[in-house]
């Protein structure tokens, strides 16, 4: 049985390649777009892809005033494997990460754009912010703390271990209990999909990631914050989320009843409802500054 | 506070577990003594390629099992409801309110079959 999204105008998500050059290596990475306006570019957690987002890239609330970009990491979803793969292992680091992502929106000229990222993708918006003030309009973190620790095990990668079943029953807890059936399925089938190593690799990256004594620094007057979590979330928990934001003066935070790990994906109606007056004052923000977009 | 596990109630689940087809796809390979304690109460599930073949009353150390899954009546009334902080066994394996204890590396190859029986005891906590 095909599942209809509820904005059922599917021919308006386009996807295509680009060739991404990062560290002296051409990545050929995977990007889907929707609309027209502020440059909003979503960047989706560890071992997933830019799916994720589909059901904002739908919305026509969103699209007539945000041209939003979704792409995968290299090796992620759609995008081609890191070359050399059956010999070496990938590390993602910070560095490859943050350069990944800016090097997208300098290819694709996007103007001051805005950064919205979950999980991992809402913890390596801070260091964004920190480090690109001037070229962002601003960042939107979700799940997002400046560290977390505590699920890096070795079950991750592990030769007797099947680890794609194992990884949907270790994602599967993060979810909402509220979030419907459906969209459960279609979050674990995504992380079913990972490539070898790659979901151990991007935990191994967020879980030594540690950025605390860094975010102080972030200047919201140059790039505003807003942290957005969710009540079920235990990797990220409400109160990581707030102590976090606690030491970004000017960032804004709330907590999202009802949502879990991945609210975008888990039930978007509900989400949309913390995520608009985010856009919106990020649009008036952006306009008041840049003026009108393309 | 009364204890959720009981040797009549654990014994009346094993037998929805080995009619449950869903467990049965996850717990195909699962072959294990998996010993499980709710306070005083111990027991320990033979199982053999998913089918649960006997619950046995853990005695002393002379009873041999694979791993443990460990918690308080209470914490494992808490899991029982799926109150919230006990959404799933890896978020009460991460705060405390359970444990894993013995070959952990044979749970995790099994975690599908775990998750499943886990489940199991969940829809039947008040059997």
């Amino acid at each position: 049985m095909t599942r209809q999204l509820e904005h059922d105008n599917s021919n308006s998500i386009v996807g295509k390649y680009l060739d991404l050059k990062v560290s002296g290596t051409t990545y050929k990475i995977y990007y889907e777009e929707a609309g027209a306006g502020i440059p909003l570019c979503c960047l989706h957690t560890a071992a997933a892809d830019s799916r994720q987002f589909h059901e904002l890239m739908l919305d026509r609330d969103v699209t007539d005033r945000f041209r939003v970009l979704a792409f995968d990491l290299p090796a992620h979803g759609r995008s081609e494997p890191i070359p050399n793969w059956l010999r070496e292992t990938h590390k993602l680091t910070g560095k490859f990460y943050r350069t990944t992502i800016m090097e997208f929106c300098r290819s694709l000229a996007l103007e001051r754009p805005i950064i919205l990222g979950c999980s991992m993708g809402g913890s390596i918006v801070l260091e964004l912010a920190l480090l690109y003030p001037s070229s962002l309009g601003g960042v939107i973190g979700l799940e997002t703390t400046a560290h977390s620790s505590g699920r890096l095990i070795e079950f991750l990668d592990h030769p007797h271990i099947n680890a794609k079943d194992f990884i949907s029953h270790y994602v599967s807890g993060l979810i909402s209990p509220e979030a419907s059936r459906w969209n459960r399925e279609r979050i674990l089938w995504y992380y079913g999909q990972a490539g070898p190593r790659v979901f151990a690799e991007d935990m191994n990256y967020y879980y030594t990631m540690d950025i605390r004594d860094k975010i102080s620094r972030i200047d919201t007057r140059k790039c505003p914050v807003y942290l957005l979590t969710g009540e079920h979330d235990y990797s990220c928990a409400p109160e990581m989320t707030i102590q976090t934001a606690a030491k970004i003066n000017g960032a804004k935070v709330r907590i999202m009843k009802g949502l879990g790990h991945f609210p975008m994906t888990e039930n978007y109606v509900h989400f949309k409802k913390y995520l608009m007056p985010v856009l919106n004052t990020l649009e008036k923000t952006w306009r008041d500054r840049f003026g009108n977009s393309d | 506070m009364a204890n959720p596990f009981s040797f009549n109630w654990l014994t009346s689940v094993v037998r929805q577990v080995n009619r449950s087809k869903s467990y049965g796809n996850a717990a195909k390979a699962f072959t294990a003594r998996l010993l499980i304690e709710s306070g005083p109460e111990k027991y320990i599930l033979t199982i053999f390629e998913g089918k649960v073949l006997r619950v046995k009353r853990y005695e002393d150390w002379t009873n041999s099992w694979d791993f443990a899954l460990r918690g308080s009546p209470g914490e494992w009334e808490k899991f029982m409801d799926s109150a919230r902080l006990y959404n799933d066994l890896f978020a009460c394996l991460r705060r405390g309110f359970l444990r894993l204890e013995g070959n952990v590396e044979l749970a995790m190859t099994n975690v599908g079959a775990l998750v499943a029986l886990l489940g199991i005891m969940r829809a039947h906590k008040h059997d």
